[in-house]
Protein backbone atom coordinates (compact mmCIF):
# COMPACT_ATOMS: atom_id res chain seq x y z
CA UNK A 1 0.00 0.00 0.00
CA UNK A 2 2.74 2.40 0.64
CA UNK A 3 3.28 2.93 -3.32
CA UNK A 4 -0.37 3.90 -3.20
CA UNK A 5 0.40 7.03 -1.39
CA UNK A 6 2.98 8.76 -3.60
CA UNK A 7 0.43 9.36 -6.05
CA UNK A 8 -2.06 10.73 -4.26
CA UNK A 9 0.68 13.08 -2.48
CA UNK A 10 1.56 14.45 -5.82
CA UNK A 11 -2.32 15.45 -7.14
CA UNK A 12 -3.31 16.78 -4.51
CA UNK A 13 -1.91 20.24 -4.75
CA UNK A 14 -3.38 20.30 -8.44
CA UNK A 15 -7.04 19.41 -7.36
CA UNK A 16 -6.86 21.94 -4.57
CA UNK A 17 -5.53 24.63 -6.89
CA UNK A 18 -8.87 23.30 -9.93
CA UNK A 19 -10.96 24.63 -6.71
CA UNK A 20 -9.03 27.83 -5.66
CA UNK A 21 -9.70 28.73 -9.20
CA UNK A 22 -13.31 28.28 -9.10
CA UNK A 23 -14.00 29.31 -5.45
CA UNK A 24 -11.78 32.13 -4.67
CA UNK A 25 -11.60 33.17 -0.97
CA UNK A 26 -13.04 36.10 0.31
CA UNK A 27 -11.79 38.58 2.78
CA UNK A 28 -14.82 40.03 5.25
CA UNK A 29 -14.48 43.10 6.98
CA UNK A 30 -17.55 43.04 9.84
CA UNK A 31 -18.93 46.18 11.73
CA UNK A 32 -17.64 46.89 14.78
CA UNK A 33 -19.15 49.76 17.38
CA UNK A 34 -15.45 51.27 18.11
CA UNK A 35 -13.65 51.76 14.67
CA UNK A 36 -14.55 55.55 13.35
CA UNK A 37 -16.61 55.40 10.26
CA UNK A 38 -13.60 57.76 8.34
CA UNK A 39 -10.90 55.33 9.97
CA UNK A 40 -12.46 52.90 8.48
CA UNK A 41 -12.76 54.31 4.78
CA UNK A 42 -9.39 55.55 5.40
CA UNK A 43 -7.83 52.50 5.65
CA UNK A 44 -9.92 50.76 3.05
CA UNK A 45 -8.44 53.55 0.55
CA UNK A 46 -5.02 53.01 1.94
CA UNK A 47 -4.88 49.32 2.07
CA UNK A 48 -6.28 48.59 -1.30
CA UNK A 49 -6.08 51.37 -2.87
CA UNK A 50 -10.04 51.98 -3.44
CA UNK A 51 -10.65 55.39 -4.98
CA UNK A 52 -12.63 57.62 -1.83
CA UNK A 53 -15.76 57.37 -3.43
CA UNK A 54 -15.76 53.24 -3.74
CA UNK A 55 -14.03 52.72 0.02
CA UNK A 56 -16.55 55.03 1.69
CA UNK A 57 -19.83 52.84 -0.01
CA UNK A 58 -18.18 49.98 1.08
CA UNK A 59 -17.88 51.42 4.92
CA UNK A 60 -21.12 52.29 4.66
CA UNK A 61 -21.75 48.06 3.31
CA UNK A 62 -20.04 47.72 6.83
CA UNK A 63 -21.52 49.84 8.57
CA UNK A 64 -25.39 49.26 7.41
CA UNK A 65 -25.52 45.34 6.74
CA UNK A 66 -22.67 44.51 8.99
CA UNK A 67 -20.40 42.85 6.83
CA UNK A 68 -18.77 43.69 3.22
CA UNK A 69 -16.17 42.07 1.69
CA UNK A 70 -13.24 43.84 0.19
CA UNK A 71 -10.87 41.57 -1.43
CA UNK A 72 -11.08 38.15 -3.38
CA UNK A 73 -8.64 35.80 -4.77
CA UNK A 74 -5.91 33.06 -4.08
CA UNK A 75 -6.17 32.09 -0.17
CA UNK A 76 -2.48 33.32 0.56
CA UNK A 77 -3.03 36.45 -0.69
CA UNK A 78 -6.71 37.13 1.52
CA UNK A 79 -4.35 35.58 4.36
CA UNK A 80 -1.86 39.04 3.93
CA UNK A 81 -5.10 41.02 3.42
CA UNK A 82 -6.82 39.85 6.57
CA UNK A 83 -3.37 40.59 8.54
CA UNK A 84 -2.82 44.36 7.38
CA UNK A 85 -6.78 44.50 8.53
CA UNK A 86 -5.83 43.49 11.33
CA UNK A 87 -2.57 46.10 11.86
CA UNK A 88 -5.11 48.69 11.48
CA UNK A 89 -7.25 47.45 13.16
CA UNK A 90 -10.39 45.85 11.53
CA UNK A 91 -12.04 43.17 12.36
CA UNK A 92 -11.32 41.06 9.45
CA UNK A 93 -11.53 37.10 8.82
CA UNK A 94 -11.10 34.80 5.36
CA UNK A 95 -13.66 32.23 3.97
CA UNK A 96 -14.39 30.20 0.91
CA UNK A 97 -17.67 29.49 -0.07
CA UNK A 98 -18.63 26.05 -0.28
CA UNK B 1 -6.60 74.39 5.88
CA UNK B 2 -7.27 71.70 8.59
CA UNK B 3 -8.94 72.82 12.24
CA UNK B 4 -8.25 70.90 15.29
CA UNK B 5 -4.79 69.90 16.69
CA UNK B 6 -3.39 68.80 13.23
CA UNK B 7 -2.02 70.33 9.74
CA UNK B 8 -0.67 68.65 6.75
CA UNK B 9 2.19 70.62 5.31
CA UNK B 10 2.68 70.04 1.14
CA UNK B 11 5.66 68.04 1.91
CA UNK B 12 3.43 65.03 3.96
CA UNK B 13 4.64 66.17 7.42
CA UNK B 14 2.21 67.34 10.12
CA UNK B 15 2.03 69.98 12.15
CA UNK B 16 0.69 69.21 16.03
CA UNK B 17 -0.76 71.93 17.91
CA UNK B 18 -1.78 70.33 21.65
CA UNK B 19 -2.27 72.22 24.86
CA UNK B 20 -0.05 71.09 27.81
CA UNK B 21 -2.64 68.89 29.42
CA UNK B 22 -3.16 67.28 26.34
CA UNK B 23 0.31 66.78 26.10
CA UNK B 24 -0.09 64.83 29.89
CA UNK B 25 -2.87 62.66 28.47
CA UNK B 26 -1.57 61.17 25.42
CA UNK B 27 1.79 59.96 27.29
CA UNK B 28 -0.11 58.68 30.00
CA UNK B 29 -2.03 56.78 27.26
CA UNK B 30 0.87 55.42 25.46
CA UNK B 31 2.44 54.68 28.65
CA UNK B 32 -0.49 52.55 29.25
CA UNK B 33 -0.52 51.17 26.04
CA UNK B 34 3.30 50.49 26.74
CA UNK B 35 1.84 47.80 30.15
CA UNK B 36 -0.85 46.70 27.49
CA UNK B 37 1.76 45.20 24.98
CA UNK B 38 4.15 44.36 27.43
CA UNK B 39 2.26 40.81 27.39
CA UNK B 40 -1.32 41.32 26.11
CA UNK B 41 -2.17 37.71 26.16
CA UNK B 42 -2.25 38.77 30.36
CA UNK B 43 -4.29 41.54 29.87
CA UNK B 44 -7.66 41.90 29.76
CA UNK B 45 -9.87 44.06 26.93
CA UNK B 46 -6.76 43.22 24.30
CA UNK B 47 -9.27 41.00 22.09
CA UNK B 48 -9.85 43.61 19.31
CA UNK B 49 -6.11 44.32 19.02
CA UNK B 50 -5.52 40.26 17.97
CA UNK B 51 -8.96 39.50 16.00
CA UNK B 52 -8.75 35.80 14.28
CA UNK B 53 -8.95 35.40 10.85
CA UNK B 54 -10.72 32.22 10.59
CA UNK B 55 -14.11 31.54 12.35
CA UNK B 56 -15.08 28.44 11.32
CA UNK B 57 -11.61 27.08 11.22
CA UNK B 58 -9.85 26.30 14.46
CA UNK B 59 -7.05 24.65 12.97
CA UNK B 60 -6.35 27.06 10.69
CA UNK B 61 -6.75 29.66 12.99
CA UNK B 62 -3.91 28.67 15.09
CA UNK B 63 -1.97 28.31 12.38
CA UNK B 64 -2.59 32.00 10.77
CA UNK B 65 -2.29 33.38 14.74
CA UNK B 66 1.25 31.31 14.87
CA UNK B 67 2.35 32.65 11.84
CA UNK B 68 1.01 36.27 11.93
CA UNK B 69 0.63 37.18 16.16
CA UNK B 70 4.59 37.98 16.95
CA UNK B 71 4.27 40.49 13.75
CA UNK B 72 1.36 41.79 14.56
CA UNK B 73 2.93 42.40 18.31
CA UNK B 74 5.33 43.64 16.95
CA UNK B 75 4.13 46.71 14.51
CA UNK B 76 2.26 47.99 17.52
CA UNK B 77 5.02 48.02 19.58
CA UNK B 78 7.26 50.16 16.96
CA UNK B 79 4.30 52.40 16.23
CA UNK B 80 4.09 53.16 20.07
CA UNK B 81 7.84 53.75 20.45
CA UNK B 82 7.95 55.87 17.36
CA UNK B 83 4.54 58.27 19.13
CA UNK B 84 6.65 58.18 22.31
CA UNK B 85 9.86 59.54 20.39
CA UNK B 86 7.57 62.44 18.21
CA UNK B 87 5.80 63.00 22.59
CA UNK B 88 9.98 63.77 23.78
CA UNK B 89 10.32 66.20 20.79
CA UNK B 90 7.34 68.64 21.96
CA UNK B 91 8.13 71.93 22.53
CA UNK B 92 6.48 74.90 23.53
CA UNK B 93 5.95 77.93 20.81
CA UNK B 94 3.45 80.93 20.40
CA UNK B 95 -0.27 79.32 21.27
CA UNK B 96 0.65 76.11 22.75
CA UNK B 97 2.76 73.08 22.43
CA UNK B 98 4.18 71.65 19.31
CA UNK B 99 5.73 69.09 17.25
CA UNK B 100 6.56 68.20 13.86
CA UNK B 101 5.27 64.50 12.54
CA UNK B 102 6.95 63.14 9.75
CA UNK B 103 3.93 61.04 7.55
CA UNK B 104 4.74 57.92 9.02
CA UNK B 105 5.08 59.29 12.65
CA UNK B 106 1.82 60.67 11.72
CA UNK B 107 0.21 57.13 10.52
CA UNK B 108 2.04 55.86 13.68
CA UNK B 109 -0.05 58.03 15.55
CA UNK B 110 -3.05 56.63 13.78
CA UNK B 111 -2.03 53.45 14.85
CA UNK B 112 -1.58 54.11 18.35
CA UNK B 113 -4.55 56.58 18.70
CA UNK B 114 -7.17 53.97 17.20
CA UNK B 115 -5.45 50.96 19.33
CA UNK B 116 -5.87 52.96 22.22
CA UNK B 117 -9.72 53.67 21.23
CA UNK B 118 -9.86 49.59 20.64
CA UNK B 119 -8.68 48.56 24.22
CA UNK B 120 -10.73 51.25 26.25
CA UNK B 121 -13.70 51.13 24.28
CA UNK B 122 -13.66 47.28 24.45
CA UNK B 123 -12.81 47.57 28.35
CA UNK B 124 -16.23 50.28 28.53
CA UNK B 125 -17.72 47.73 26.74
CA UNK B 126 -19.12 50.48 23.81
CA UNK B 127 -22.03 49.12 21.95
CA UNK B 128 -24.21 51.37 19.03
CA UNK B 129 -26.52 52.20 21.89
CA UNK B 130 -23.98 53.16 24.35
CA UNK B 131 -21.25 54.86 21.72
CA UNK B 132 -23.48 58.63 21.84
CA UNK B 133 -25.25 57.71 25.22
CA UNK B 134 -25.11 60.17 28.16
CA UNK B 135 -23.51 58.16 30.75
CA UNK B 136 -23.69 59.19 34.77
CA UNK B 137 -20.87 61.87 35.81
CA UNK B 138 -20.40 60.34 38.81
CA UNK B 139 -19.59 56.79 37.74
CA UNK B 140 -16.14 55.20 38.65
CA UNK B 141 -15.71 55.11 34.60
CA UNK B 142 -17.01 58.47 33.77
CA UNK B 143 -13.11 59.30 33.03
CA UNK B 144 -12.64 56.80 30.97
CA UNK B 145 -15.80 58.10 28.80
CA UNK B 146 -14.30 61.35 28.55
CA UNK B 147 -10.65 59.83 27.63
CA UNK B 148 -12.30 57.73 25.02
CA UNK B 149 -14.07 60.53 23.14
CA UNK B 150 -10.98 62.55 23.18
CA UNK B 151 -9.10 60.24 21.72
CA UNK B 152 -11.94 59.78 18.90
CA UNK B 153 -12.32 63.87 18.79
CA UNK B 154 -8.04 63.43 18.25
CA UNK B 155 -8.27 60.28 16.06
CA UNK B 156 -11.15 62.57 14.01
CA UNK B 157 -9.16 65.34 13.25
CA UNK B 158 -5.86 63.48 12.32
CA UNK B 159 -8.20 61.76 9.49
CA UNK B 160 -9.28 64.93 8.38
CA UNK B 161 -5.88 66.19 7.99
CA UNK B 162 -4.69 62.99 6.28
CA UNK B 163 -7.43 62.72 3.96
Amino acid sequence: MSTGTAPTTIERPETEEVTRLDKPWLVVVWDDPINLMSYVTYVFQKLFGFPREKAHTLMLQVHNEGKAIVASGPRERCEADVARLHSHGLWATLYRED
Amino acid sequence: MAAGPFARRRDGNVDVTLTEPEVELLRSIVEQMGHVLEAPDQVPHTERLFPPAYLDDPAAQDEFARLMTDDLLEGKRRALRSVVGTLERVQTQLGGRHVLLSADEAQDWLAVLNDARLTLGTRLDITPETYDAEFDPDSPDALAHDVFRYLGYVEEYLLDALM
